[in-house]
């Protein structure tokens, strides 16, 4: 049963791509969060949760058909995604910027509970349906068949991350964001406004969150309460084998993350794989703190 | 400060002895005018609605009951104690119900866990307890002989879809999922040894961790497995989501589940994709649908099978106090000598492990959004 051909192979290395971008998705805009900040923002997951839900109710105004849904969805939820970062800095880290960091990493602990059962109050506890009017169907690629959506989903992942990446090197905002994250106050000796900057690094990072939320929400066709929490700990642990604050190692190990889940799922046992994950997770924190694709100085972008 | 401790461990101790000399006491049964049930669950919390069905349905039945004369003038008093769900709060619960005498038979705690923390504590008060939704086949094979149980174990519904499956439509080389629990764990594995005895094989024998949402890897083994159906031992969510996820991924087979996918939510959640499912539960008779129709009058609402189990309990609580006896032993007596006793769930008996029998199943399928009868 368990003899590894060549279409099982294709089928679970782009699956876990798929999944993989997803968790790129959640772990870059973490890691450019905490790059301008030097705090784990703990309620990015329940931003992901909140714009699923909040596209799952526009849903039934969008009836729009097929592939323009999905392009619309997409626009929505990094629409969503940065208004609610935006907020949540705002209300929740800028009045924290001056007190210790352990205050804003517990303000955000309180935050995500907090949102969590927002969620549950206004949208009830259960699961609920997301389903887009685009069923792009299957894809024969080379001797394996394998849903195409998944496809759709690692390429919009991988084209979000490339255009983040041509804003950090090329535009003037991307110099200050990569400024303020390797200094932040000899940024703000040099002109920088890095009060500005860190709100735009929280814009982009939970736009991004919210983009995953409705990918992930459409290819497991449900969005629920805590699903937050979920993506947060997957992000997370990508961030931190990829290197905290270095933001191509997140994206890579996000990916990898993906691929591997995917593998220890069928090759080991769903009843392991998570175990197995997070003593890698331990494993890194403990042995080399820096991350895998980390260099020993953590100030990267 | 020491003083006052050893004081108040002092009247503790006093206030125990008193309470176990209250539960010998209790050994005689004092009976007076009255036969009290203790109907025991989670009252408080996620579960609550479960525990007010317990009480919805025994006191229904009590009403019925003390309105045509009650047990030989006797009149059935429902009193509801709640285990909130846990197994700490069970024992606690039980032993205060055992060490009430003019408590006479106790019926409920909601899961299998609270059965098992329940069951000794009932013996050693000398106190029957009739479960009426624990699942666990083995609770009864304990050799613990204050323990009936009127609800079905879910050995009997994967049997019976087994049976279905190889026997009647030939499908024989089935794929399993099981979620990774007691529960899980159980069902399936008495679905996978029925299916093997009447010759078909599990081509794929997939575990899930609970709250899984994302089944990729078990699909994709689904997808090159060759089954000609799938059993999955899983409830309503996850099973919806595995069905739907395997259909958009070009999954065609035929889908079976256990009976804990009934509920609005698996449509639901479903959609589509979970059209033609079948699963299989007892047979819900004409008693059954007058006391489900009872309770819609009374209450607006779809009755679950627990409103049910609780009724047909309290029925057999009050003819066995009328054949052994208004006392504790005098119940458990009469509970063992039942034999097609006209209840709420139809002719009730129990076997010698004083397990209700049912041998009649029916199937249900998914039709338009909503559960149907079905058959083969």
């Amino acid at each position: 049963m368990d003899s590894v051909t060549i279409p099982v192979l294709v089928d679970q290395l782009v699956s876990g791509l798929a999944i993989g971008g997803v968790y790129a998705l959640v772990a870059l805009g973490f890691a450019l969060i905490f790059g301008v900040l030097r705090v784990a923002q703990f309620a990015h997951g329940e931003v992901y949760m909140l714009v699923a839900f909040l596209v799952l109710t526009a849903l039934p105004a969008l009836p729009l058909g097929g592939f323009s849904q999905f392009g619309l969805v997409l626009v929505l939820a990094l629409f969503l995604g940065a208004t609610i970062g935006l907020a949540v800095e705002r209300v929740v880290f800028r009045p924290l910027m001056a007190a210790p960091h352990l205050a804003a990493i517990i303000s955000a602990i309180g935050l995500s509970i907090a949102l969590q059962y927002l969620a549950a109050f206004l949208w009830g506890a259960e699961l609920h349906p997301f389903v887009l009017n685009w069923a792009p169907g299957n894809l024969a690629l080379g001797p394996a068949t394998i849903p195409a959506f998944k496809v759709v989903i690692f390429v919009t992942a991988l084209a979000l991350l490339a255009g983040l990446q041509l804003v950090l090197r090329r535009t003037q905002l991307g110099r200050a964001i990569r400024a303020t994250a390797s200094d932040p106050e000899t940024a703000r000796l040099m002109g920088i406004n890095t009060i500005r900057i860190i709100a735009a690094a929280f814009a982009v990072g939970s736009a991004f969150a919210g983009a995953a939320g409705v990918l992930v929400a459409a290819l497991y066709g449900v969005v629920y309460s805590s699903m937050g929490i979920a993506a947060l700990v997957k992000g997370y642990t990508a961030t931190v084998i990829g290197g905290v604050g270095n933001l191509v190692g997140a994206v890579i190990s996000g990916l990898l993350l993906g691929v591997f889940e995917v593998l220890l799922e069928s090759y080991v046992s769903p009843k392991w794989s998570d175990a197995i994950i997070f003593a890698l997770l331990i494993g890194v924190l403990v042995l080399r703190p820096q991350g895998l694709l980390g260099r020993a100085i953590p100030q990267r972008l | 400060m020491n003083i006052v401790r050893s004081r108040l461990l002092a009247l503790v101790l006093a206030a125990a002895f008193i309470l176990v000399g209250c539960d010998i006491g209790g050994l005689a049964g004092a009976g007076g005018d009255q036969i009290k049930i203790a109907v025991v669950g989670p009252m408080s919390g996620d579960a609550a609605t479960y525990g007010q069905d317990f009480v919805r349905g025994a006191q229904m039945a009590a009403e019925k009951i003390n309105a045509a004369g009650g047990v030989d003038g006797k009149e059935i008093v429902i009193e509801q104690f709640d285990d909130r769900n846990d197994t700490t709060e069970t024992a606690n619960i039980a032993q205060r119900i055992g060490s009430d005498s003019s408590i006479l038979a106790s019926m409920g705690h909601f899961t299998s866990s609270t059965v098992y923390a329940a069951m000794p504590i009932y013996k050693a008060n000398r106190l029957p307890l009739v479960v009426i939704s624990a699942s666990d086949p083995k609770i009864t094979q304990q050799g613990n002989e204050w323990v009936f149980r009127v609800s079905p174990t879910n050995d009997l519904g994967a049997q019976a879809t087994a049976d279905l499956l190889v026997q009647q439509l030939g499908l024989t080389r089935i794929a399993t999922f099981y979620l990774n629990t007691d529960f899980g764990k159980s069902e399936h594995q008495y679905f996978v040894e029925r299916v093997q005895q009447n010759g078909g094989t599990i081509v794929l024998d997939e575990p899930y961790q609970p709250d899984t949402k994302d089944f990729t890897s078990g699909i994709i083994k689904l997808k090159n497995a060759g089954a000609e159906a799938v059993y999955l031992s899983s409830y309503y969510n996850d099973a919806a989501l595995l069905i739907k996820q395997a259909v958009a991924s070009g999954v065609q087979t035929r889908w079976f589940a256990s009976a804990a996918i009934i509920s609005n939510q698996f449509p639901e959640v479903g959609g589509e994709a979970v059209e033609g499912v079948i699963t299989a539960r007892v047979a819900q008779g004409e008693n059954w649908e007058a006391v489900a129709a009872e309770y819609r009058q009374k209450y607006g609402a779809e009755p679950t099978p627990f409103v049910i189990y609780a009724y047909a309990a309290t029925q057999a609580i009050a003819e066995a106090a009328r054949q052994g006896g208004a006392t504790r032993d005098g119940i458990r007596q009469g509970l063992e000598a039942i034999e097609n006793l006209d209840t709420a769930i139809g002719p009730l008996s129990f076997d010698q492990n004083r397990q209700a029998i049912y041998t009649e199943f029916e199937f249900l399928i998914v039709q338009d959004g909503q559960f149907k009868p079905w058959t083969p």
